[in-house]
This record gives C-alpha cells, sequence and structure tokens, in this order.
C-alpha cells in the first residue's frame, strides 16, 4: 500500500471517525450518570437527521439564505430537536421506572428505539430519503488528501462539539454537577445538587450530540433512513467501550481510533465486513481490557 | 430422628383434596388450540399456527436466557438462522438428512454461544447485551455475503426431512412437527424450572453474590443457560426452514431478535405459560396488521412492549413462583410422590425435633493468622481464631475494625493473602483457603448478609428451597467424611426446606412473597435458606441490625438454638445485648487485629476494648 | 463555659489555622434559622427501622456529640435529618422551618450541611472541584470567593487544590470534606465519625475546627466513637443505643462520670 494511500485512508478514517465520537460521547455521558447504556440514542440520532432534511427544506425555500447557511441552520436544528427530544423520552421513559432493576431499563430503552425507528419506518422514510448538502463539491486539501467539503464539515464539527462538550463538563456549574452526580450520586445530593434534573439535561445533551451527529451523517452520505440509527450503533458502542465507557476523552480517542483502523481494514476486506470487524475489535477489547484504553478504575461487574 | 409421616400421610388421597383447576384448564385449553388447526384442515390456518408455534418455543428458548437467568440476549435470532441455513446448506449438498444436520446445527449454535459468552458474562450485563447484538448482526451478513448461504436470494429446493417412511412435506406434517417440538420444549422448560438448575437461576438473577454463598457457580450456570437457549433457537430454526421451503437473510434481521425479546417481555418474562403466549401474539398481531402495512405490526409491538414494561412490567402471565403444598405436575414441593396435598399439612408445626447437625465440638473452624489486604491497607492483621460447631462466637469491634472483612475471608467473598482457613473434624483438615464462596458452601460454611439478600418477587419457600442447592446435589463435607446420623444424603430437598421453615418459625408463611415480609421476617428466611443447607457453621453479619428490641430477641433465641442444634455460628454484633445472650465467646477487634478473647462478660468489661470502643 | 481536657483543641489556641471561620457568622447560611430539634424521629431503609423514636436539639452556637456503638443509628438518623433517608415518623425543624418533609436539596438550601462518614469525596475530581461542589446552592458569584475562604480553614491544603481527591490521605480528605460541607455556611453542621481513621494528629487539626465551627454560631451535631475526644469538644452528649437515646449529659458531666458513659455504650450492667 503506498503511503498516500495509507495517508488518505488514516483521513478518511478521521473523518468518519468524527461521527463515532459524537455517537460514543452521547453513551458515554449517560453511562457516567447512570451506568446504563441507552440504546434509544440511535432513535434520536435518526431523528436528528430527519430533522435535518425537514429543515433544509423549509429554510431553501427563502432564496435569500445562502446555501451554506441553510446547512448550518438545519444541522443545528437537528441538533437541538433531537435534544429536545431527548428530554422528553428521558422524562417519559426512563422517569417513571428509574427505581426499577437495570434489566428493565435496558428493556426500556430498546423498545423505545424500536417503536421510534418502525414510527419513522412507518410515517416518514418506508424507504430511504434523499438528503441534501451544499459542501459535496469542491475538494478541499487536508494534509495532502482531496476531501470534500462535506467531509470537512464533518472533521470540524466533531471536533469543535467535542471542544464544546470538554469545556462545559469542565468549566460550567452543570458540568461540574454532572461529574459529581456520576461519581457518587448519593454526595452529590447530599450537597444538594438536583439529581433528577442533572440526569434529564444530561440525555438532552447526549441526544443533541447523537442528533447532530445523524444530521451530519445523513447530509455526508445524501440519504437518510430509518434504520440509520442502528447501523452506526455498534461503531457507537465500540468507539466508547474502545475508549472507556464514562470518560468523555475516551469517547473521542475510542471513536476516532476505530474510525482509521476499520478505514484500514476496509482496504483489505470488503467494506460489507466492517460491522464483523468492529464487533471484532469489540470483542478483543472486552476480552483484554473491558475497562478502555483511558479509564483507570475497575470496570462495573454485574 | 426425623418424623416423616406427616408428610407422606396425605399423599393417597387424591379425590379428597382440591383439584388444580387452574392447570387442568389450561391444559385443556392447550389440547384444543393444537387440535383444532388439524380438524380445520385450512392451509393458511395451518401455516399461522405452525409460526405460533414455533415463536412458543423460540420464547421458551429466551426466556431461560432472560427470564431465569437474567441475561439480556439481543442477538436470539442468530441461532434460529443457524438452525435454518445449516440444514439447508447440509441438505443440499447431500452431506446429511435432516436429523444429523440437526445436531451439527445445535453443536454449531453451542460453540458460538461459549464463544460470545466466555470473555462477556463475567462483564456488566449491558455489555452481555451489545455482545449478542453484534453477534446477531454478524450472523446476518455472513448470511448475506456468503456465497454457501446462497447470499440475498438464500437458499431453497433442498430435501425435506423425513421420519421413517414418512416425509415431511405438507402443511399438516409441519404442524405436527412443529406441535411435538412445542410441546417437548415444554416439558423440558417445565422440568428445569423446577429442578435444581432452575432455582438457581432464578437467585443469581436477583443476587449473584448470595447465589455463591449458597453454593451456586454463577459464571458457570449463566453459560449454561445461554447455550440452552441456543439449543431451542436452533431447534426452531430448522423446523422454519422446512416448513418455508426456502431459507434467506430477511427472516434473520436484528429487528427478529428484538421480536422474541418483545414476545418474552409481553407475555410474561420468566413465565413459561406466557412466553407461550407471548410467541402466539406476535404472531397474531402480525398476521392481522401486517396485511395492512408491514410495519404497522412492529409499531404495535414496539410499543406494546414499552407500555409493558412502563406499566405491567411481569407482562401478561406473570410468572408464579412455586408455592408449597400445591399440587404441581408430577412432583409435589413438599415432598412425597404423586397426589394431592392440602395447604393444613405444612401448617403442621408440632412434631419435627431437628435432629443434631453433629454433636458439638466434633468440628472446629480454624482461622490461623489470616491477613487481608485491600490496595495499600491492611483490613485484617494476622488474626488466629477458632470456633466449634455448637457454639457461638461474635466479633465485636469499632467500625472498620476488620469484622466484617474477616467475615468475608471466611465465607470465600474476599481473597486472603497469609494465613489458612480449615475446617478440622477427626483430625483431617479441609483447606479452604483459596477456594471460593461456592466451595465454602459445599464444605458446610452458610452465610447471612447484613441486609437480607432475598429474592423479593418469590415466595419464602421458594427462597428457601434455593438453599438446599448444595445438599441435593452432594459435595465434600469437612474431612470428607459424610458423618453418621446427617441426613443430608436421604432427605429431600422440599423436606430440608420444610424443616428449615419451621426452625426459625415462618412455616406459616411459606407462601408469602419475601418481598412482602416485615424486616425480622425477611432476616428470618435468610437464615433459613442458609440452614436448608444443613451447614456446619454459619457466618452471620450483623442479624439483628435494623430490627426493634422484639424481633432482635427473637433472632438471638433463633440463633441459639441453631447453636443448640449442633451448627457452629460466628457473627458480628454491634448490639451488645445480644452478644451477650448468645455468646459463648467474643473476640473483640480493633483495627484489623485481635485485641481481646473471652467469655462475653470479661471482654465488653475489659479496659483495653472499652477504651478502643470509645476510641481512645 | 468550655473546659478543655486537651488544651490543643482550644479554638484559639495559638496554632497557625489561617483566618478560622468568622466569615461562618456572617449570616448568609441559610433560608431558616434556630434550633434543630428532631422530636420522636423514626427511620430506616426499606422494611428495616433503625431509629426508633429519637428526640434532641441543637442550639446554635452549641455542639452536641452523639455517641453510641455501630449500628445504634446514628448514621441513619443523621441521614434522616439531612434528608437522604425518608422519616417515617416524627419531626425534624430548623427554627420553626419543617424540614422532615423537604427533598434533600432543600434541606441543603435550609443551611443543613451533612459531612459523611468515610468522607465520600468525590475521588475523580479535583480538592478545589469537590469544595465548589458543595457550594452548588450558593449564588454563582458567591462560589469563588466562598471557596477562597474556605480553604483559608486549612491552609495547607491549598497547595493541593488541583490533586484528584482520591489521591488524599484520609485526614487530608477529611479536612477537604469539611470544608466541602462548609461551603453554604450552614446553620447546623451534621459530623458522621469525622476523625474515623485518621491519624492523632489529623484528629486534632478537624476536632478543632469543629470547635471553631461552634464557635461562630454553627450548630453542629457530632457523631462520634471516639468519645473522649468529641465530649472535650462538645458542650453535651447523647448515648444511642438500639435506635434509641438513652442517656443525656452535659459534656462536663459526662467527662466526670465516663463510666456511666461506656457502660451506656457497651449495654453493661444492664440486666
Amino acid at each position: 500500500m503506498s503511503l498516500h494511500l495509507l495517508e488518505s485512508e488514516i483521513v478518511l478514517g478521521l473523518i468518519t471517525g468524527s461521527t463515532y465520537v459524537l455517537v460514543a460521547i452521547g453513551f458515554t455521558l449517560i453511562y457516567g450518570v447512570l451506568r446504563l447504556i441507552n440504546f434509544a440514542q440511535l432513535s434520536i440520532y435518526t431523528i436528528g437527521a430527519f430533522v435535518y432534511v425537514g429543515t433544509y427544506s423549509v429554510l431553501s425555500a427563502w432564496h435569500q439564505l445562502p446555501s451554506f447557511v441553510v446547512y448550518v441552520l438545519a444541522a443545528g436544528s437537528g441538533a437541538v430537536g433531537a435534544g429536545l427530544v431527548g428530554f422528553g423520552l428521558a422524562a417519559c421513559t426512563w422517569f417513571p421506572i428509574r427505581k426499577a432493576p437495570n434489566f428493565a431499563l435496558l428493556v426500556a430503552s430498546l423498545a423505545t428505539l424500536a417503536l421510534i425507528q418502525d414510527l419513522i419506518e412507518l410515517f416518514l422514510a418506508p424507504i430511504p430519503r434523499a438528503a441534501p448538502n451544499p459542501l459535496t463539491g469542491g475538494l478541499v486539501n487536508l494534509l495532502g488528501v482531496a476531501v470534500t467539503g462535506s467531509d470537512l464539515a464533518l472533521l470540524v464539527v466533531g471536533v469543535g462539539a467535542t471542544g464544546v462538550v470538554a469545556l462545559l463538563v469542565t468549566r460550567t456549574r452543570f458540568g461540574l454537577a454532572l461529574r459529581a452526580v456520576a461519581d457518587n450520586s448519593t454526595s452529590a445530593r447530599l450537597m444538594g445538587v438536583p439529581y433528577t434534573r442533572v440526569v434529564l439535561l444530561t440525555f438532552a445533551l447526549a441526544g443533541a450530540l447523537a442528533g447532530l451527529a445523524g444530521a451530519m451523517v445523513g447530509a455526508q452520505y445524501g440519504e437518510v433512513s430509518y434504520d440509520m440509527g442502528v447501523n452506526i450503533g455498534l461503531f457507537g458502542f465500540t468507539a466508547a467501550v474502545l475508549g472507556g465507557m464514562g470518560n468523555v476523552w475516551g469517547a473521542v480517542v475510542g471513536g476516532f481510533t476505530l474510525g482509521v483502523v476499520s478505514s484500514l481494514a476496509i482496504t483489505v476486506l470488503p467494506s460489507a465486513w466492517q460491522d464483523a470487524i468492529t464487533f471484532g475489535v469489540l470483542i478483543v477489547v472486552l476480552a483484554v481490557r473491558p475497562t478502555g484504553i483511558l479509564s483507570t478504575r475497575t470496570v462495573d461487574r454485574a | 430422628m426425623i418424623h416423616t409421616n406427616w408428610v407422606r400421610s396425605r399423599s393417597t388421597r387424591i379425590l379428597g383434596a382440591p383439584l388444580p383447576w387452574r392447570l387442568i384448564a389450561l391444559v385443556a385449553l392447550f389440547v384444543v388450540a393444537c387440535i383444532y388447526p388439524v380438524v380445520a384442515n385450512n392451509g393458511f390456518v395451518l401455516d399461522i399456527a405452525t409460526d405460533m408455534a414455533l415463536w412458543a418455543v423460540l420464547a421458551l428458548g429466551l426466556n431461560a436466557v432472560l427470564g431465569w437467568a437474567g441475561l439480556l440476549d439481543l442477538g436470539y435470532i442468530a441461532f434460529f438462522a443457524i438452525g435454518g441455513y445449516t440444514y439447508a446448506i447440509l441438505s443440499t449438498a447431500h452431506i446429511m438428512t435432516f436429523w444429523p444436520s440437526l445436531m451439527v446445527a445445535i453443536v454449531i449454535s453451542g460453540i458460538a454461544a461459549v464463544v460470545i459468552g466466555v470473555p462477556t458474562l463475567r462483564l456488566h450485563s449491558d455489555y452481555l447485551a451489545i455482545m449478542t447484538l453484534g453477534f446477531g448482526l454478524i450472523v446476518y451478513i455472513a448470511a448475506e455475503n456468503l456465497t454457501i448461504t446462497g447470499g440475498d436470494n438464500g437458499l431453497f429446493g433442498y430435501p425435506a426431512p423425513s421420519i421413517g417412511a414418512f416425509v415431511v412435506n405438507s402443511p399438516i406434517s409441519y404442524y405436527l412437527l412443529a406441535v411435538a417440538l412445542t410441546v417437548l420444549a415444554l416439558g423440558v422448560a417445565i422440568a428445569v424450572r423446577r429442578s435444581r438448575l432452575g432455582r438457581a437461576w432464578n437467585l443469581l438473577r436477583v443476587d449473584e453474590t448470595a447465589a455463591s454463598s449458597v453454593g451456586v457457580p454463577v459464571y458457570r450456570y449463566k453459560l449454561y443457560a445461554y447455550v440452552f437457549g441456543s439449543i431451542w433457537g436452533t431447534l426452531s430454526g430448522a423446523l422454519f426452514a422446512v416448513k418455508e421451503t426456502i431459507v434467506s437473510p430477511v427472516s434473520f434481521d436484528w429487528s427478529q431478535s428484538f421480536f422474541v425479546v418483545a414476545a418474552v417481555v409481553i407475555g410474561g418474562t420468566g413465565s413459561i405459560a406466557g412466553c407461550v403466549v407471548g410467541g402466539v401474539v406476535y404472531i397474531f398481531i402480525s398476521e392481522a396488521l401486517g396485511g395492512v402495512n408491514a410495519n404497522l405490526s412492529a409499531v404495535v409491538f414496539a410499543a406494546a412492549m414499552l407500555g409493558f414494561i412502563l406499566l405491567r412490567p411481569r407482562g401478561l402471565v406473570p410468572a408464579r413462583p412455586q408455592y408449597r403444598g400445591k399440587p404441581g405436575l408430577w412432583r409435589r414441593p413438599s415432598g412425597g410422590r404423586l397426589g394431592f396435598r392440602g395447604r393444613t399439612a405444612t401448617s403442621v408445626s408440632a412434631v419435627v425435633p431437628s435432629p443434631l447437625v453433629r454433636a458439638p465440638g466434633i468440628v472446629t473452624l480454624r482461622v490461623e493468622e489470616v491477613s487481608v489486604r485491600f490496595g495499600g491497607v491492611i483490613a485484617v492483621d494476622r488474626v488466629s481464631l477458632t470456633a466449634a460447631n455448637g457454639s457461638v462466637l461474635a466479633l465485636i469491634g469499632a467500625n472498620g475494625a476488620g469484622k466484617t472483612t474477616l467475615l468475608n475471608a471466611v465465607s470465600g467473598l474476599v481473597t486472603v493473602r497469609q494465613g489458612r482457613v480449615v475446617l478440622r473434624s477427626d483430625d483431617s483438615d479441609l483447606l479452604l483457603t483459596g477456594k471460593g464462596a461456592r466451595a465454602r458452601a459445599y464444605a458446610g460454611i452458610g452465610r447471612t448478609f447484613q441486609s437480607p439478600r432475598l429474592a423479593n418477587d418469590l415466595t419464602v419457600w421458594e427462597n428457601v428451597l434455593q438453599g438446599t442447592f448444595v445438599g441435593s446435589g452432594g459435595g465434600a463435607r469437612a474431612g470428607g467424611a459424610v458423618e453418621a446420623g446427617s441426613h443430608r444424603g436421604s432427605e429431600s430437598p422440599y423436606q430440608k426446606a420444610g424443616r428449615a421453615l419451621e426452625l426459625v418459625g415462618l412455616g406459616s408463611k411459606a407462601n408469602l412473597l419475601a418481598g412482602d415480609l416485615p424486616y425480622g421476617d425477611q432476616r428470618r428466611c435468610e437464615i433459613a435458606r442458609s440452614v436448608a443447607s444443613a451447614p456446619t457453621f454459619m457466618l452471620m453479619d450483623e442479624p439483628s441490625s435494623g430490627m426493634n428490641d422484639v424481633e432482635a430477641k427473637g433472632i438471638a433465641s433463633l440463633i441459639r438454638s441453631l447453636a443448640d442444634q449442633g451448627t457452629g455460628v460466628v457473627l458480628v454484633e454491634h448490639n451488645m445485648g445480644i452478644v451477650r445472650e448468645v455468646a459463648d465467646s467474643v473476640i473483640a477487634m480493633d483495627l484489623g487485629q485481635v485485641l481481646a478473647e473471652g467469655a462475653p462478660e470479661s471482654v465488653l468489661r475489659d479496659e483495653a476494648v472499652r477504651g478502643r470502643f470509645l476510641g481512645e | 463555659m468550655r473546659r478543655y481536657e486537651d488544651a490543643s483543641l482550644a479554638s484559639d489556641g495559638g496554632a497557625p489555622s489561617g483566618t478560622g471561620l468568622a466569615w461562618l457568622g456572617k449570616g448568609d447560611g441559610g433560608t431558616a434559622e434556630g434550633t434543630l430539634s428532631v422530636a420522636g424521629l423514626e427511620a430506616g431503609y426499606g422494611r428495616s427501622e433503625v431509629v426508633f423514636g429519637v428526640t434532641l436539639h441543637v442550639d446554635p452556637g452549641e455542639c452536641v456529640a452523639l455517641l453510641g456503638a455501630n449500628g445504634a443509628g446514628k448514621t441513619t438518623l443523621l441521614r434522616a435529618i439531612s434528608g437522604i433517608v425518608a422519616v417515617r415518623s416524627g419531626t425534624v425543624a430548623l427554627g420553626t422551618r419543617l424540614l422532615s418533609n423537604l427533598a434533600a436539596e432543600r434541606i441543603v438550601r435550609a443551611g443543613v450541611a451533612h459531612v459523611p462518614q468515610g468522607r465520600a469525596l468525590f475521588a475523580t475530581m479535583s480538592v478545589e472541584d469537590n469544595i465548589r461542589v458543595g457550594g452548588y446552592t450558593l449564588k454563582p458569584e458567591l462560589v469563588e470567593p466562598r471557596v477562597a475562604e474556605v480553604l483559608g480553614l486549612f491552609p495547607q491544603m491549598s497547595a493541593r487544590r488541583r490533586q484528584p481527591a482520591g489521591q488524599l490521605s484520609g485526614g487530608e480528605q477529611q479536612m477537604v470534606a469539611m470544608m466541602r460541607g462548609l461551603m453554604i455556611a450552614p446553620q447546623v453542621l451534621l459530623l458522621d465519625e469525622p476523625t474515623l481513621g485518621l491519624s492523632p494528629a489529623a484528629r486534632i487539626d478537624v476536632l478543632r475546627a469543629v470547635g471553631q465551627a461552634r464557635d461562630a454560631g454553627v450548630a453542629v451535631l457530632l457523631v462520634e466513637q471516639n468519645a473522649r475526644k468529641a465530649l472535650a469538644v462538645s458542650d453535651r452528649c447523647c448515648v444511642m443505643r438500639s435506635g434509641r437515646i438513652v442517656y443525656e449529659a452535659t459534656g462536663d458531666d459526662a467527662l466526670a462520670s465516663y463510666e456511666d458513659v461506656a457502660n451506656q455504650y457497651l449495654g453493661v450492667g444492664e440486666e
């Protein structure tokens, strides 16, 4: 394999990796506060994508708006809409059963995923729909590799969102509360931290990230489908586990790493096996170092 | 001598005792439902009925994994696929006929289950969910992309199976075969539910620590559950292939795994009848709504599943715990053979003097220079003590003195770095160090915890039955010899449980749900569970905590009677009143070391002990 | 008023303890004021009963030692006061404000700070951040200045402010836990075995801080196993056994008849 090919695979890997990062951060935030893997995140991802498509078509009726602005607004509304849905879902499907055993919470989040996905399939997209993207033209040179404007946007958003989340978690009052709840929820309550509110807002944040990822990926591939959430689910989850579940930086490292690894692997294996490779990575991580690359504490035993 | 007459005395009365109406009705309904499609002889009805039967089997198989062992398996349909494809591939290539390829499929599924299960079952249950999800995905991708599986189009035209001279290639024959499989699955499920394995699953699902303290090999049993489930998935998959005469990936995608989970949850997690209902309901809704819109049934089902989990988590037909004295299919839960028993026999509290486990002083539990470290902290520092069966030893000390850690070290929940824990009887030693909680249970060490670890959704009776896990399977006893006069081998688990219940005074409450009991009774129930294994030593962690004075006194006299029976008791206590009443000797600990030992009064008046206690 | 067995515990004993706690008396401690009164309190976990009808009170500027062996219910009592454990019957009030039916969050805002047993710090967060969480219910602009004031109480921790709390020694963690608790300038300070597992020197530091808090007007309820030291810094003591108060005395009397206290602790001498 030539060096140039290697470089371009790596760059492309980083680009796809940034979507994994966004999804993984969502998983890891919720896991941090609740020790729960929230499958419903994947359907929120899909919702973000559809909101993007819908908003784009509404806004593009305003011919005064440059298409780039429409793109940004649409993606943003995808994030916001998904965040609201995330909050709402948590209020309806987590809050009532928050004291139930983990099993029930998992099943509930799974059922939510299936329900939303099936509703989308039924009413919005029995077949995939086209997603507009003004940035597909115009190649840009990134580290010697030619990428489209859309690719670049993905990378920028991925890195940017990560930065925003990092700032949020480390420098704001909410972030402080979130970290406290994730560390020791009883002590946090003892300090007057409003546990339920913090958890619900975490769901909203995770949802917003997932929705943003969905919008960007939908735009990138030019189509949105009802099952796109499930398709990226394995990658997002593996990325989170790889970096260390519960650790935001871990999600970042895991996401980019997985993107690059899978991109390189596809050069040798047929692309249909991408899922299998990711699954293989997951098995290896769980068998060898279940806490992930960055985590220092012991994994939660069953 | 065990007075067993009262157990058997009503065993031959059939006409005089109440008949199990619910059971008879269910069986009748089942038989009618099975016969109807044959009578109707309508192709469409037969087809649906066959699907219903296959889904009932799927649900029953997943139930063992999900409902009993508590493992969230999201890729169950992978086994279904393996069953179908293996048969199709092997018979198309004329390598094997149906029945041998069925065996091969089961083996393949089993191997896959082990490969997936071994790394993941030790971890948090969420990880298993993802791994199984991935497994399901991989199998689907393989089915779609490999040439051997026919890719997107799948495989068809493979030969039909034959039973002797009879070829299975008509709707009625498919149906009958499916019903046969369902009946088989039902029978096995019922048998397993009532078996030691099924009970063990019910406990480890709820509390793994309690399960291992009772002797259950938690990890191994989880693996068994997963493999057990894979068998039924495979069988119904093969039958599906027979019936459809075509296998293609579309039947095996992820959503199908989800629907099996939904069928179990909606029907009733852990309930055998519920799972059959769940499978039937799934097919019914699919057919009814599928005509309108293929996705509508998926939406309805997902919404139903969400609704049930939020509002009625136990499902349509909730699982029923085992009750004492209620007649079952072929075993009486309270001992005895066929026949029906009324409830009154179980509340007879007269008689049944508990036989001595063994005479006091014969077996000693020795802790020799044991140290336990956690990271850099020495929690227990070269502690030695001796406890003899038939007497009560109390460990007292301030917080952090190391008492609970020591208890954990003796019961095998914590590893010991230095020193030995030994059971000695008749001059032969049984070394316990290095063996886990399970092995200790087998050696006759029982354990109760600071908060009672019970299965709250099961009856007192079933909780106590779970304690018989060790006795019924046999195992090494102290010194390797089962003592003369020990009745362990000759009694049924039901008899042991019954006697344990009487001893703690919960005989009349046997059929109440453990979660509904007042706290003191919950503690007694936990004690009964341990007593049911006839342990040589009972390790009790703060048995009187959370109880008012009256309850605490009751527990104290229970502890005394345990000791009088020949059981050795080592307990950690803070309530000095209990200690004075119950203990034959007391050890005061501080900072991981033994501070003083001796008779209760002298230790409690000891200057050094008081000083430490009050934190000088 | 106070007679110290141990001069090192005197709050103005000349040791370099920084600015002391004068700022505590500034009165923004909470929305309620007055005596902490507990009447007929019953509480437990799930179905268990741990506290059976406890009645006690702590006045502002008073330190009451709550003594007793483990399992007596002392921790549960504190948790019932701070709202983590539900109150089954009886009342908890601060001045005229009823606390027993409030959520933990609101009780904190009312001015009750609970420093839990074993510190229960946020191990992955820095010392600073731990302290900041303690000030969560304050107006945001007050937090940073308060953090500085609180750090002045244990100046030796100032240098370690960015270290993850999980890496500190027991004594250091206890200081952080106390600083965290004092962030809200509480009316009531509930301390659960603050000297547990500490070196003798650290114990002195901690108990001195307790004395300072008391002198600044805070009502302190001090749960301790280290009876003698606790009595030295307290005005009154109550001994709990099996969920009830079985003995009460003023600090001086208790020290004088220490044998009685010890007996009550262990339930010796009762038939």
